[in-house]
C-alpha cells in the first residue's frame, strides 16, 4: 500500500526529528569521554599539556580559561548541578572553595601520584594538590636594567622613578611586592613576612614615586614592560616572564638574595562534578613525573612530584612557600588598605 | 449564527466604552509595539535592578541602611564618587567641545564627504576598547608617537610621562564616547531651517549674533541629549578607566567590581550601584525636563 502523506504524518515527522535533534547531542555526549576543566588562561595549557593528557588517556578536555575568582563564581552558581569536573585555581581561592564545600578532598581517591608529592604541595591534608610551583620575584627589562637586581630593596631606588608597575592586590601575585616591602622594613625572611605584612604597608607607600601604575590588567603591563616603558614589574611569575624570555622578549626574572616566592598552582576535584573517574585520571596524570617534567619545561615552574628531576635550566633556589590560608583570611583587608594607602593618588 | 446576533447594538457599545477607564481609550494602539521591548527590559533590567536594590538594604537581621552609610559616610568612597562625577563631566564637556562643530560639519556635508565623515564617526565604535587602550599605550609612552612628535618639533627636550595620567584618561574617554555626542547633535542640526539664519543675515545680524541667538538655542536639545548620554556612559565606565589608569583612579564601577568579585561584599557593591543609578537617573530626568523647557522656549 502506498503511504499517503498527510498533515498529521508530516507533524509527526517534524516532532520526531525535533526530539532527535534535541536528544542526540546529549546521547552522543554521554557516549563521549570528556571532562570540563576550568582554569587559568595560561599559554601552553591547552596546546601542550592537555593535548599530552588527551593523547595518553583518550578522553577530551573541554577547557575554559579565566581567573580564579570567576572560576569560583561559576562553580558556586552551578553548585546544584555542577558541570565542571576539575578546577585549576590559586590556593587562596581554593581555600574559599573548600570552606564553601565546593571541592571534594583528593585523599583516599584513586590518585596514586598524590603520595609522591612534596608535603607542602598537598595543602589541607590533600584537599587539593599543587601541580607545579611557578616562581615570582622581580621581573626586569634586560635592555634597561644592567646588572640584574640582586635585592628587593633596589626597587626603592629613585633611579626607577615612574619605572615600576605593581600588580593590584586583587590579583594573588601582588603578595610579592607586599612581602618585599615587609622584608625591607623588618629584615625577616620572606616566608615569615606574610604574617607581618601589615608592617610592610608603610614601606610599600614609600615606593609610590616609582610606581607608574597599579595594574589589574597584566597583559597590558607586560607589553609596557617589554617595550622598555617600565623597568621593573612586581611580580608576574615565571610562567609569564620566563615564557616571554624564551620567545625573545627582553625580560628576565631576578634572583634576589632574599629568595623567590612559590606561587600557588592548585588542582582540585569539583564536588559532585560529572565524570569523576576521568577527573581523577586527569589529576593523577598532572602529578605524574613525566607530565610534571613537561609542565616544568612548559611553564618554567618547579615540579612538585619528588620523583621528577628539576629541568637543568631552571636555576631557582628553594622557594618560599606561603601560608595561603592566612593570605585568604587577610586578603580583603589588605585589598582595602592597598587601595587607600598605596593606590590612592 | 447571524451577524446581528454576534454584533452588540450601538447603544450598548457606547455604554461599554463609557464604562471603560479613560487610559485605554487614550492609548495609541501603536504604543503596543513597544510591548516586546518593555517585556525584554523588565526581565533583563528591571528584575535585576530590583534584586540589586533589595541586596543594598538587606542584612542578616532584616532591613539595614549600613551599605549606604558605608558609601556615603566614608571619605574614601566620597572621593571615589567625586572621581566618577569628575570623569563624567570632563568627558561630557570635552566631547561637546569636539563633537559640536563635528556635528555641524556632518550635517552640512554632502555626497562622499558626508559618507567619509559618517565613517569617521562610526568606525571607532567598531574597534574594541581593549585594542584602543593598547593603541593609546603606543601613542603615549615615552618612546611613543606623541613624545617623538613634540621632540621633533622642538617643543620639549626630553620625553614627558603621559601614560596613566588623569589627562590621558580624559583623552581616552573622550575618544571612546565622542560618537555618542556627535550623533544626537547631528540629528537636531540637520533639521534646522537654514532660512532662519539667512533671514537674520538679511536684517544685518553678524555671524556670531546669528549663531548665539538662532543656531545655538535651536541646537540645545541635541546638546542636552548628547551631554546626558555621554555623562551617563562615562560616569559608569569601568573598562576604560581600568585600562588607562588602573587602581590609581578608582571609580564607582571599579568599587562595585571589587565588592562583588573580590570582597564578595554584596551590600557595599549594591549600595554603590544604587548611588550610581540615582546619579544617572537624576541626570537623565534633569535632561528630559530641560529638553521640554527648551522645546517650550523654542515655540
Amino acid at each position: 500500500m502506498m503511504h499517503r502523506s498527510t498533515r498529521r504524518t508530516l507533524l509527526k515527522g517534524i516532532a520526531a526529528g525535533s526530539a532527535w535533534s534535541l536528544a542526540a547531542p546529549a546521547i552522543v555526549r554521554a557516549a563521549e569521554r570528556e571532562i570540563f576543566v576550568g582554569g587559568p588562561a595560561s599559554p601552553g595549557l591547552e596546546d601542550i599539556l592537555f593535548k599530552h593528557i588527551e593523547r595518553k588517556h583518550g578522553f577530551k578536555i573541554l577547557f575554559e580559561g579565566t581567573n580564579s575568582l570567576i572560576n569560583l563564581e561559576k562553580i558556586r552558581s552551578n553548585r546544584a548541578r555542577p558541570t565542571m569536573t576539575v578546577t585549576m585555581m590559586d590556593d587562596p581561592v581554593l581555600v574559599l572553595a573548600e570552606r564553601e564545600g565546593l571541592i571534594a578532598p583528593l585523599r583516599g581517591l584513586n590518585i596514586p601520584n598524590l603520595a609522591d608529592l612534596r608535603p607542602d604541595a598537598r595543602p589541607h591534608d590533600s584537599m587539593w594538590a599543587n601541580w607545579c610551583f611557578p616562581a615570582a620575584s622581580i621581573s626586569y627589562n634586560t635592555d634597561n636594567v644592567k646588572p640584574a637586581p640582586t635585592s628587593y630593596a633596589e626597587c626603592w631606588d629613585r633611579k626607577y622613578r615612574d619605572k615600576v608597575i605593581i600588580i593590584s592586590m586583587r590579583i594573588t601575585q601582588a603578595v610579592v611586592p607586599l612581602l618585599a616591602a615587609t622584608h625591607v622594613a623588618t629584615g625577616k625572611p620572606l616566608a615569615e613576612c606574610l604574617r607581618l605584612a601589615d608592617e610592610g604597608f608603610a614601606k610599600l607607600r614609600e615606593l609610590r614615586p616609582n610606581i607608574l601604575q597599579i595594574t589589574t590588567n597584566p597583559p597590558q603591563a607586560q607589553q609596557l614592560h617589554e617595550s622598555g616603558e617600565v623597568d621593573l614589574y612586581l611580580s608576574p611569575d615565571s610562567r609569564t616572564t620566563l615564557f616571554r624570555k624564551s620567545r625573545g622578549a627582553p625580560v628576565d626574572l631576578a634572583r634576589p638574595r632574599e629568595g623567590m616566592v612559590a606561587m600557588p598552582a592548585g588542582v582540585a576535584l569539583v564536588k559532585d562534578g560529572p565524570n569523576q573517574e576521568l577527573g581523577m585520571t586527569f589529576i593523577n596524570e598532572l602529578l605524574d613525573p613525566e607530565t610534571q617534567a613537561l609542565a616544568a619545561r612548559t611553564f618554567f615552574s618547579l615540579p612538585t612530584n619528588t620523583k621528577t628531576a628539576k629541568p637543568a635550566d631552571l636555576d631557582f633556589p628553594d622557594l618560599a612557600v606561603l601560608d595561603w590560608e592566612y593570605f585568604a583570611d587577610n586578603r580583603n583587608r589588605w585589598i582595602e588598605r592597598f587601595e587607600r594607602e598605596i593606590a590612592v593618588r | 449564527m447571524s451577524v446581528s446576533a454576534a454584533a452588540p447594538p450601538a447603544s450598548s457599545l457606547s455604554a461599554a466604552r463609557a464604562a471603560l477607564p479613560q487610559l485605554p481609550r487614550r492609548l495609541d494602539p501603536l504604543a503596543l509595539l513597544a510591548l516586546p521591548a518593555l517585556l525584554f527590559m523588565a526581565v533583563v533590567f528591571l528584575m535585576p535592578l530590583l534584586l540589586l536594590l533589595w541586596a543594598s538594604v538587606r542584612a542578616e537581621g532584616g532591613f539595614s541602611l549600613a551599605g549606604y552609610v558605608r558609601v556615603l559616610g566614608d571619605s574614601y568612597y566620597i572621593g571615589v564618587i567625586g572621581n566618577s562625577l569628575r570623569l563624567g563631566l570632563v568627558t561630557a564637556f570635552g566631547a561637546l567641545l569636539l563633537g559640536y562643530p563635528a556635528a555641524f560639519a556632518l550635517a552640512r556635508a554632502r555626497g562622499y564627504a558626508q559618507a567619509i565623515l559618517f565613517a569617521l564617526v562610526f568606525l571607532p565604535l567598531t574597534v574594541s576598547i581593549i585594542v584602543k587602550s593598547f593603541g593609546w599605550g603606543i601613542v603615549l609612552r615615552r618612546d611613543g608617537i606623541l613624545n617623538w612628535l613634540l621632540i621633533s618639533l622642538g617643543l620639549i627636550e626630553r620625553p614627558l610621562r603621559m601614560l596613566f595620567t588623569e589627562e590621558s584618561l580624559y583623552a581616552g574617554m573622550i575618544n571612546v564616547f565622542l560618537p555618542f555626542m556627535v550623533l544626537p547633535i547631528y540629528s537636531v542640526v540637520r533639521m534646522l531651517d537654514p532660512r532662519l539664519s539667512e533671514a537674520a543675515a538679511t536684517l544685518g545680524a553678524s555671524p556670531l549674533f546669528r549663531f548665539l541667538r538662532i543656531t545655538l538655542p535651536l541646537s540645545l536639545p541635541g546638546v542636552v541629549a548628547g551631554l546626558s548620554i555621554v555623562f551617563s556612559l562615562a560616569v559608569a565606565a569601568y573598562v576604560t578607566p581600568s585600562l588607562l589608569m588602573g587602581d590609581r583612579y578608582m571609580t564607582m564601577s571599579m568599587v562595585m567590581a571589587k565588592a562583588f568579585l573580590n570582597l564578595r561584599d554584596w551590600q557595599l557593591g549594591s549600595a554603590m550601584a544604587a548611588v550610581l543609578l540615582a546619579l544617572a537617573v537624576a541626570v537623565v530626568v534633569g535632561a528630559g525636563l530641560l529638553q521640554r523647557r527648551l522645546a517650550r522656549h523654542g515655540q
